[in-house]
């Protein structure tokens, strides 16, 4: 055997999670179903639904990262890593999905069907779209269904 | 500048001398490994020959473990060694995910004890002072930066002088590790690779590892 033969196939770890794996999988889950729920919401003009998917998505899914990460005083480093971490840039598309959804919902309610409500919800939208994940998250996702543990890739 | 480690496969004796000296040097707590033997077997009865390999952390140039860091925590030294910032790690562990070799460790729990209810032992103790790790950061290999760093101040060659080198390859008996500059065409470990035809661990991923195997 030469050393190039050994370790020829992906040997994923299984104990780097320490029982944290339902933190990390409720708040991806939480995640996506908020910003869906957000959209949809927005499709059918539900101000309930926006209030209730910006919820989940700016309190759960937030609070769920948060506590997985162990040293959360720390976190606000993660601004400064968006070029190659998709981490990083996770975290500062969440936080802008929370601000700009934030803004939205109050000018929904206080100012409907003007110029800045029509802003705020593209914005707010856009960084709705799950795509944030990964390069490539829906095939992510799809691809991660059958083997049950999504492929951690290199970024670009 | 790019530190980095040649392994010859042929000499090592399995003596896991490396894993203790490296454990000693760091104040490892129990259960964490930083430096590995991995130790398998080939060929079929009665012709089965034992062969063991040495992992450690492989320092790569492209580093993945620095580039998914959402911190910055994780980062390439300008002489090619890939360190960890604890004060800047929060723990997410997606290093540990990301390394294709698997050389990180998730350090979470500084209660364990070399001998369970008994108390830390002195030894332990002065562990604790001298290399305190910080719990809830990831850690791993850092070719024994410390010792490079200072003898480098002193005027010393890593690799060649004694005190300048990582703990791993100045305890070796056998001398199956070398230790130098790879960047330098000259060095031990450069002479070695070409000569020898040093490989690196799954060098198809594209990480370039500092870390040759050689046999």
């Amino acid at each position: 055997m030469k050393p190039y033969d050994w370790m020829v196939t992906y040997t994923p770890q299984t104990d780097w999670i320490k029982g944290g794996g339902a933190i990390v999988w409720l708040s991806f889950f939480t995640g996506l179903f908020g910003s869906g729920a957000y959209l949809a919401s927005l499709y059918f003009d539900s101000l309930t639904g926006m209030i209730v998917s910006w919820l989940i998505v700016a309190v759960l899914k937030g609070g769920l990262h948060v506590g997985h990460a162990k040293r959360p005083l720390r976190l606000w480093r993660m601004v400064l890593k968006v070029r190659t971490s998709w981490i990083a840039r996770g975290t500062v598309f969440t936080a802008l999905f929370a601000l700009f959804g934030a803004v939205q919902i109050i000018l929904s309610h206080e100012a409907a069907a003007t110029p800045g409500e029509i802003v705020f919800k593209v914005l707010t939208a856009i960084f709705a779209l799950p795509s944030w994940s990964t390069r490539a998250s829906p095939s992510t996702m799809f691809r991660a269904f059958p083997s049950g543990t999504p492929r951690c890739s290199r970024p670009p | 500048m790019r530190y980095g480690m040649v392994i010859d496969l042929k000499k090592c004796v399995t003596c896991y001398a490396c894993m203790i000296a490296c454990k000693q040097e760091h104040f490892l707590p129990p259960g964490m490994f930083w430096n590995r033997l991995l130790v398998t077997e080939t060929g079929e009865y009665p012709r089965v020959r034992k062969v063991t390999y040495p992992v450690l952390c492989n320092h790569c140039k492209e580093a993945v473990c620095v580039d998914v860091c959402p911190t910055g925590a994780s980062k390439r030294r300008e002489d090619g060694i890939v360190v960890i910032d604890a004060e800047a790690c929060v723990g997410c562990q997606y290093c540990v995910v990301a390394c294709p070799y698997q050389q990180r460790t998730y350090y979470g729990d500084d209660k364990k004890e070399y001998f369970p209810g008994q108390g830390k032992t002195e030894t332990e103790l002065i562990g604790l002072k001298m290399y305190p790790l910080e719990t809830g950061t990831v850690v791993k290999c850092n070719f024994c930066k410390e010792r490079i760093d200072t003898g480098v101040r002193q005027g010393m060659k890593p690799g060649m002088d004694r005190e300048a080198t990582p703990a791993c390859v100045i305890t070796c008996m056998v001398k199956a590790r070398h230790f130098g500059d790879l960047d330098d065409p000259e060095s031990n470990v450069s002479v070695l690779v070409r000569e020898r035809n040093g490989r690196p661990l799954r060098p198809e991923l594209g990480t370039e590892p500092s870390v040759y195997y050689i046999e």
